[in-house]
């Protein structure tokens, strides 16, 4: 008996699947035979009913996957244009600089020729530097440089495509000026390269502030070129001479662009060194 | 609850499969989830489970591409149901038999949606050799890892 119920059973199992298979198979052939009104309706029905769900995880998962990837992408670009900002500033900063320099070089109405600061003295001493311009470029030894602001030194040695520049820090180096107010000349030196000082005669009447001029003389410098104020006075060695501590105008930790005056000198006198 | 949670996941892979074509594609082939699904449905539940689920996947299916509305739940049906009863009927299946039967399943499956959607035997070599093969490989590669893992599941349990 119990073989029996059993034998029934798998029967019965047997035919439920057949029975769900005819049924799956029929009611597929019926869509398939279908009018269109009725299949848009079914298609409708499954996407409003249990393709929703899917529809909403698949639809959130792509979202956050472009969210990332559009997120990535925004970093990316972000740094891409912090960099091009950073460079316009760059430009913008060389475009003015640039500018001023040739409002300069043609204010003068002299011949100038323009080069940029290529290399540095290593040391932490600011003595000399080197120019991208050299004989080629009509440069000669002993030529002034200057910027729009004010002495920067003079040509000590060319070669074909450079030349250095002597600056005004180094101790080896001179140079006359004239207080522009009282019109005394004194001799601009300096003895460690950074503090520079303008020996004038006692009681010539210069004071804090006062502006300082190249005088002409040595050959070298035209006269009128500015130099730099006055910023107080320390006591001298020599008491009949007054010792002023000098700002140039045109600090050397700043040079990037240097014009030479193409200017041979008058007469020359050379320090041995 | 778990049933629906299986079913939830099976509609995920179809959509996923007919949607994000071009995240899910390997070597430019769509594998087939939803045969695998249904094939994996069948060899663990039966072939009534086998059938629904087949007649269900199918007429999802069907609905993304609505162009021949029925055929795509018709072959799976009969694919959920024969593999369902191999497994149940015939003999216990081990992992390599399973494998084999998907292959089969594959192409019983493209021929009988080919069937019923007026396609030629050339149209129907064509569209084998224009990607179907590709398919079925990748479709095959896929479902052999998933009975892999779930046959050393079964051992461990």
């Amino acid at each position: 008996m119990r073989k029996l119920f059993a034998q029934i059973r798998t029967l019965l199992s047997w035919k439920r699947g057949i029975l769900s298979f005819l049924l799956c198979a029929a009611l597929s052939l019926a869509m398939l035979r279908s009018a269109p009104p009725a299949r848009a309706r079914a298609i409708q029905l499954l996407f409003s009913t249990a393709l929703y769900p899917a529809q909403m995880i698949v639809h959130y998962v792509r979202w956050r996957s472009n969210v990332e990837e559009e997120n990535r992408r925004l970093l990316v670009e972000n740094v891409r244009l912090a960099y091009e900002v950073s460079m316009l500033q760059q430009a913008k900063i060389e475009n003015e600089r640039l500018r001023e320099t040739l409002n300069f070089s043609q204010r003068q109405g002299l011949d100038f020729v323009m080069g940029s600061v290529v290399a540095r003295n290593p040391s932490n001493m600011n003595l000399t530097l080197v120019i991208d311009v050299g004989e080629e470029d009509g440069v000669e030894r002993q030529m002034p440089v200057m910027t729009s602001l004010g002495v920067v030194g003079r040509v000590s040695n060319v070669t074909a495509g450079h030349s250095h520049v002597q600056l005004l820090q180094d101790p080896a180096s001179r140079l006359s000026v004239l207080e522009n107010r009282t019109r005394t000349m004194g001799i601009l030196e300096t003895i460690d390269s950074y503090h520079l000082y303008a020996l004038f005669p006692a009681f010539s009447g210069t004071r804090v502030g006062d502006t300082l001029v190249t005088s002409g003389f040595g050959g070298i410098f035209p006269k009128g070129i500015p130099v730099g104020v006055i910023e107080n006075f320390e006591e001298s060695d020599v008491p009949v001479l007054e010792r002023a501590a000098v700002r140039l105008f045109q600090n050397p930790a700043y040079l990037e662009e240097l014009f030479v005056l193409k200017r041979r000198p008058s007469w020359t006198l050379e320090e041995r060194r | 609850m778990r049933n629906l949670l299986i079913l939830l996941f099976g509609f995920v892979l179809l959509t996923a499969q007919v949607t994000l074509k071009d995240v899910v594609s390997v070597f430019g082939a769509v594998p087939d989830f939803s045969l695998i699904f249904v094939a994996a449905l069948a060899l663990r539940f039966g072939p009534v489970a086998g059938a629904w689920t087949g007649f269900l996947f199918g007429i999802a299916q069907d609905a993304y591409v609505a162009a021949h509305f029925g055929a795509d739940a018709l072959a799976l049906c009969t694919v959920g149901y024969f593999v369902g009863l191999a497994e149940e009927q015939v003999l216990k299946l081990d992992t390599i038999v399973k494998i084999l039967l998907l292959a089969i399943a594959f192409f019983a499956r493209l021929a009988i949606r080919s069937w019923f959607s007026d396609m030629g035997l050339g149209e129907f070599a064509e569209s084998l050799l224009s990607g179907g093969l590709v398919q079925g490989a990748v479709t095959l590669a896929l479902g052999s890892i998933w009975f892999v893992l779930v046959s050393s599941r079964d051992r461990r349990v």
